[in-house]
This record gives C-alpha cells, sequence and structure tokens, in this order.
C-alpha cells in the first residue's frame, strides 16, 4: 500500500448525519490527482481504431472518418503501437499492431477504405481487440476506440463479454457514435465497463475534433484502470454514481469494483457517488473507506492500492450547514441530466403525459441556468411530441449528450445557479 | 422524510435536488428566517420613515435600493437580483423567446395562474415601482388590486399577490 501514489480528496454533502429512523443519502465527490510533487512523461500508445464502414456510411461520413483518421495517423510517435480494424458485417484488418515507420503508407491505405455491407460490432471488437493484445505492452497506454453509426443486432451480449474481459486486462474502450441512428445505451453499457468515454457526433465535419478529443489525453495518463473497491460496510450501499471529469460518463456498479478510469496530468479524475446510509446511533462515527487499484505506468506499477478514510459524524441533531458549493454544483448537473434521461424513459413507456410536464419543469431549470440552446432544444421536442406524438432521434442524442456535459462543466466552478440565494 | 415545495414529491433525508422538478430542496421554507438570516442586509428605512406608510410618503432610502431580494411564500425560494434595469416577472417561454427575470415557473406559477409576462419591478429616481402587464390572472400590492400598466411605489416587506401566488419583496442599498 503506497499511499503518495495518488492524490485523493474527498468533498461530503454533510459533515455529520442526524441519527434518524429511516436510511439517509450522503453525497461524496471524489477528486483524484497525481501527487504534486511528481512529474511525469508521456506513455507510448497502443491504440487500435475500429471504423464502421457499413453501406449507411457511405458518402461524406466515410471520407471524414477517414481523413480523421489519417490525421490521427499523423500524430502517432514513433513508438506508438497502432492498429487499424475496419468492420461491416465482417471485419478486415487494414494495419495490424505495430510501429507506423512510414505514415504515408498507411494514409494510403485508409483512402482505399469502402463502404457496404450492415453493421456487426462484434465483428470489429473481436478483431480490434485481438490486435490490442498482440501489441500489449505495460508501460503502454492500451486503448481501443471503435466508430459507428448504426445499431449491431443480436450481438450485444457477445461484445459486452469482450469490453468485460478486455476491462480487465487494462484496455480500456471508447465509442463515438456519428449521426442520430447508433445505440447510444449500448455504447455507454460498454463504456462503464471500462472506464472509458462516450461522444456523440452530430455531423461528420466534427469527427476529426472528437476523434482528436479522445486521442488527447490518452499518453498524458498518469494512472491507468483506476478502480473504486465497491465492499463497504453493511449499512452503506453505493447507489449511484457519476464521473465528472475529465468526461462525463455514467458508471456501471459492478459487484466487487467500478472502473473509473484514468487520470491525466492536467484535470483530476473526479466521480460522484451517491450512498444509502441506514440507521445509526448517535455518537457514532460511520467509516466510508475510499479504497482505489490503479496503473501507475510511469513507474511501471501494476494494481496499485490507495486508501482513503472518510468519516462521517452520527449527531443527535445535525447542524445546518450548506454542502460544498463543487458538490451541489455537480448534484445539480447531473439531476439535470437524470432529468432528461427520465423524459425518454417516460416516452418509450407510453406515459407521454409524464413526459411533457417533466420537459416543462426542465426546460426552466435549463433556462434559469442560462443553458439556452439546451432549453430551446427540449421545448422544441416537447412542442413536436404534443403537436405529433413524438420526438426526434437526434434532439435526444443532443439532449443526452448535452445535458451530460454539463456535468464535466461544474467541476471547479463556485457556483452553478446565480440567481438562487 | 423531506418534501420538495414546488411538485410535492417526498425524498429521503439528504437528497438535494428533486427529481421531478429540479428545484434545490433544502431552500429555506419560513419567510421571517429569510428575513432574518439573508446574507446580504435588509436595509432600514432612514430618518425615522415608518415602513407602514407608502414609499412616496416616506422620508425614502438613503440611496436607491440596487438590489431586489424576492421571497416566494409558498415553496420558500429565495432569489436576489440586481436593480439595474427593470425586472420582468413571469413564465419562461423558450419558444416565443422570453425569459422573465424572475421565472415563477418551479414555483407552480402555472398553476397559479401567474401570465408569462406578469408584471415589471422598474427603479426609480426614488426607489421601485410595481407594474401589472396587463396579466390575465391580476395583480394586488398588500391586497390590493391594482390597475394594468399603473405604475405602483413598493416598499421594504411590500406583499405581492401575481394571480394566485404570493410573493415577497425586500430592498438593499
Amino acid at each position: 500500500m503506497v499511499k503518495e501514489l495518488l492524490d485523493v480528496h474527498i468533498e461530503a454533502s454533510k459533515k455529520a448525519i442526524e441519527a434518524t429512523r429511516s436510511p439517509q443519502l450522503l453525497y461524496l465527490l471524489v477528486h483524484i490527482r497525481p501527487p504534486k510533487e511528481l512529474g511525469f512523461s508521456e506513455l507510448d500508445l497502443n491504440l487500435c481504431l475500429v471504423l464502421d464502414r457499413s453501406t449507411s456510411m457511405n458518402g461524406e461520413r466515410l471520407e471524414k472518418v477517414k481523413s480523421a483518421a489519417s490525421m490521427i495517423v499523423d500524430k502517432l510517435s514513433e513508438d506508438d503501437r497502432f492498429s487499424l480494424v475496419v468492420f461491416s458485417d465482417r471485419s478486415e484488418v487494414i494495419w495490424p499492431a505495430k510501429k507506423v515507420p512510414d505514415k504515408k503508407i498507411l494514409v494510403a491505405m485508409i483512402e482505399r477504405i469502402g463502404a457496404f455491407g450492415g453493421t456487426e460490432i462484434h465483428q470489429g471488437l473481436e478483431a480490434g481487440l485481438q490486435e490490442v493484445r498482440r501489441a500489449q505492452l505495460p508501460n503502454y497506454a492500451n486503448h481501443l476506440i471503435l466508430l459507428t453509426d448504426g445499431h449491431t443486432y443480436g450481438d450485444e451480449e457477445a461484445c459486452v463479454d469482450l469490453v468485460r474481459k478486455a476491462a480487465k486486462d487494462g484496455i480500456l474502450f471508447s465509442g463515438l457514435g456519428l449521426g442520430p441512428d447508433w445505440n447510444d445505451r449500448f455504447l455507454d453499457e460498454l463504456a462503464s465497463l471500462s472506464g472509458g468515454d462516450v461522444a456523440y457526433i452530430e455531423t461528420p465535419e466534427q469527427v476529426f475534433q472528437e476523434l482528436k478529443q479522445v486521442f488527447h489525453g490518452l499518453d498524458s495518463a498518469y494512472a491507468r484502470n483506476v478502480r473504486l473497491v465497491t465492499h463497504f460496510p453493511p449499512d452503506i450501499t453505493l447507489t449511484k454514481a457519476f464521473r465528472v471529469s475529465p468526461t462525463a460518463q455514467p458508471l456501471a456498479l459492478n459487484q466487487h469494483e467500478m472502473r473509473l478510469g484514468s487520470v491525466e496530468g492536467r484535470t483530476p479524475l473526479s466521480v460522484l457517488l451517491e450512498f444509502s446510509i441506514d440507521v445509526q446511533r448517535a455518537g457514532q462515527l460511520v467509516p466510508m473507506p475510499i479504497i482505489l487499484t490503479a496503473d501507475i505506468p510511469y513507474r511501471s506499477l501494476r494494481d496499485q492500492g490507495v486508501r482513503k478514510f472518510h468519516e462521517v459524524a452520527v449527531v443527535a441533531q445535525a447542524p445546518k450547514e450548506d454542502p460544498p458549493k463543487s458538490l451541489l454544483a455537480a448534484v445539480q448537473a447531473w439531476n439535470l441530466h437524470q432529468m432528461n434521461e427520465k423524459v425518454w424513459e417516460d416516452i418509450e413507456a407510453g406515459d407521454v403525459h409524464a413526459a411533457e410536464i417533466r420537459m416543462e419543469h426542465l426546460t426552466s431549470r435549463l433556462a434559469e441556468a442560462g443553458h439556452m440552446a439546451l432549453a430551446r432544444q427540449l421545448r422544441e421536442e416537447a412542442l413536436r411530441l404534443s403537436s405529433q406524438g413524438e420526438v426526434s432521434v437526434d434532439g435526444r442524442k443532443r439532449l443526452k449528450f448535452g445535458t451530460r456535459s454539463l456535468v464535466s462543466q461544474t467541476v471547479g466552478l463556485p457556483h452553478f445557479d446565480h440567481a438562487e440565494m | 422524510m423531506q418534501k420538495c415545495n414546488t411538485c410535492g414529491n417526498e425524498y429521503i433525508e439528504g437528497a438535494l435536488y428533486c427529481s421531478e422538478c429540479g428545484v434545490f430542496l433544502l431552500a429555506k421554507t419560513e419567510p421571517e428566517e429569510f428575513e432574518s438570516k439573508a446574507q446580504v442586509p435588509i436595509p432600514k428605512p432612514i430618518n425615522g420613515s415608518d415602513p407602514t406608510r407608502p414609499f412616496e410618503q416616506q422620508d425614502g432610502f438613503a440611496t436607491r435600493p440596487n438590489r431586489v431580494l424576492i421571497s416566494i411564500t409558498s415553496t420558500g425560494r429565495r432569489v436576489a437580483l440586481e436593480l439595474v434595469d427593470e425586472i420582468r416577472i413571469g413564465r419562461v417561454d423558450p419558444g416565443q423567446e422570453f425569459w422573465p427575470e424572475l421565472d415563477l415557473t418551479p414555483d407552480q406559477g402555472f398553476e397559479c395562474g401567474v401570465s408569462r409576462c406578469h408584471a415589471l419591478l422598474q427603479p426609480t429616481a426614488k426607489g421601485v415601482e410595481l407594474v401589472d402587464c396587463g396579466s390575465t390572472n391580476g395583480t394586488q400590492l398588500n391586497n390590493q388590486h391594482l390597475n394594468p400598466e399603473q405604475p405602483h411605489p413598493l416598499k421594504n416587506g411590500d406583499h405581492v399577490k401575481l394571480g394566485g401566488l404570493l410573493i415577497q419583496v425586500f430592498f438593499e442599498s
């Protein structure tokens, strides 16, 4: 146990809780950073790009994806390992995992990629992960980025199994969805298994920007494969978890440990945790140990444990205290995102009336917080729902990823809603 | 258990925001508490002025108020706004690009009959005036119905009823 490997700072919604006869909620905002005194060098990459080449990608989409892939190739350093896989209903390894001494050859191969066939993500994932594993080295950032514009059918479970196993081997998965028709819930599920990200690319023009965003930071990770041990004392239950920084992403509540992602050099890895605490007696201290495990490639260390003890006092009458502003802002933004998700759940469940009421509330909350573009988008969808009985698929994605990004904007901000006292 | 003052949903202790309507659950519910514990001190009228007399009959504030503190009685929500230009009170309507400075939607403004543009708070040389914008359900100042488009001076602690929604207004210089 080497404590100084990670700097862990915890903010709690309450310093003390009241002894009550019913369970109560407590929020922790956990910030994980490299120790201040440590510098670290860039990591070499072992990156696999898995690109959808199905018929729906034909035209501008594929052309923009190809030029974005070529630009990523251009950014590789000479010690990076790179592989490129394309898939439709079968996969093809364009460039097996290895160094890229002559980038022009690879760029020319990318140029020749054409579109055909359906979308079977499992085909691409299997081939891509095989390439990452072939070149996997302990001190490399092992990462697979999948880009797709469509749904996969019938092979979802097999994909989940692949990513789960890869995550155990320290391979991170990130998904990029292009256009309105890809399955965001499925990619979210895959990303949350490994602690990776999902991004929504609205138009082909944005492909390079988004790909660069994911690519950026891969080689500057101080700690990778950061996991939170989810065994807490029996009267404490972790009920929800969400990564706030560097990118906002829901986290999967697994039985033993939760994968949080990487600690990059510049930005803290921050996660918001919601706990339910059972009945407690006054005078007790509730222990809430935050136990992390991480790989520190810069020091050639794997599975290093870092422990931070947090305790909450139980008192007969808790003093009135305001939660820390950064925690409050993160919970508020997270709540807006969750309200947005519930709108679509209401619609899918056929409860249009509940969805309309929720949309009205959410529109007001977004407008009050100054997020006018999102408020307008939601209003448009509410009008569409009441007049046509349906919402637009691209509007849904724009709102989902728009409200999600509000969460990551809260880190470091003094307050979220300046009009409220 | 704690209850959302806006939509009535119940949450276990420790919840911070209502998942149904999105408002902050820990907002103070007692207006008295707001008066006594407001972070910004509420100014007292000067020169022995009587706060029960209309503003225009008073000696006035030392300087024109530059901030208005509004307490929504039913929900306990408190909002502080700068008194630079006029303050529109009503309900947000993104479809019409209407964003009032004080949006009463979270306080059941619609259910209480608050119009989109219901009333205005207008800063003047001497103080602040309240104007009903021709609202559907009218505006009352200390239980007196106001004629639309007619300015009425406000004093510290006045009660204003917008349709069926009661607010209390305080000023800070």
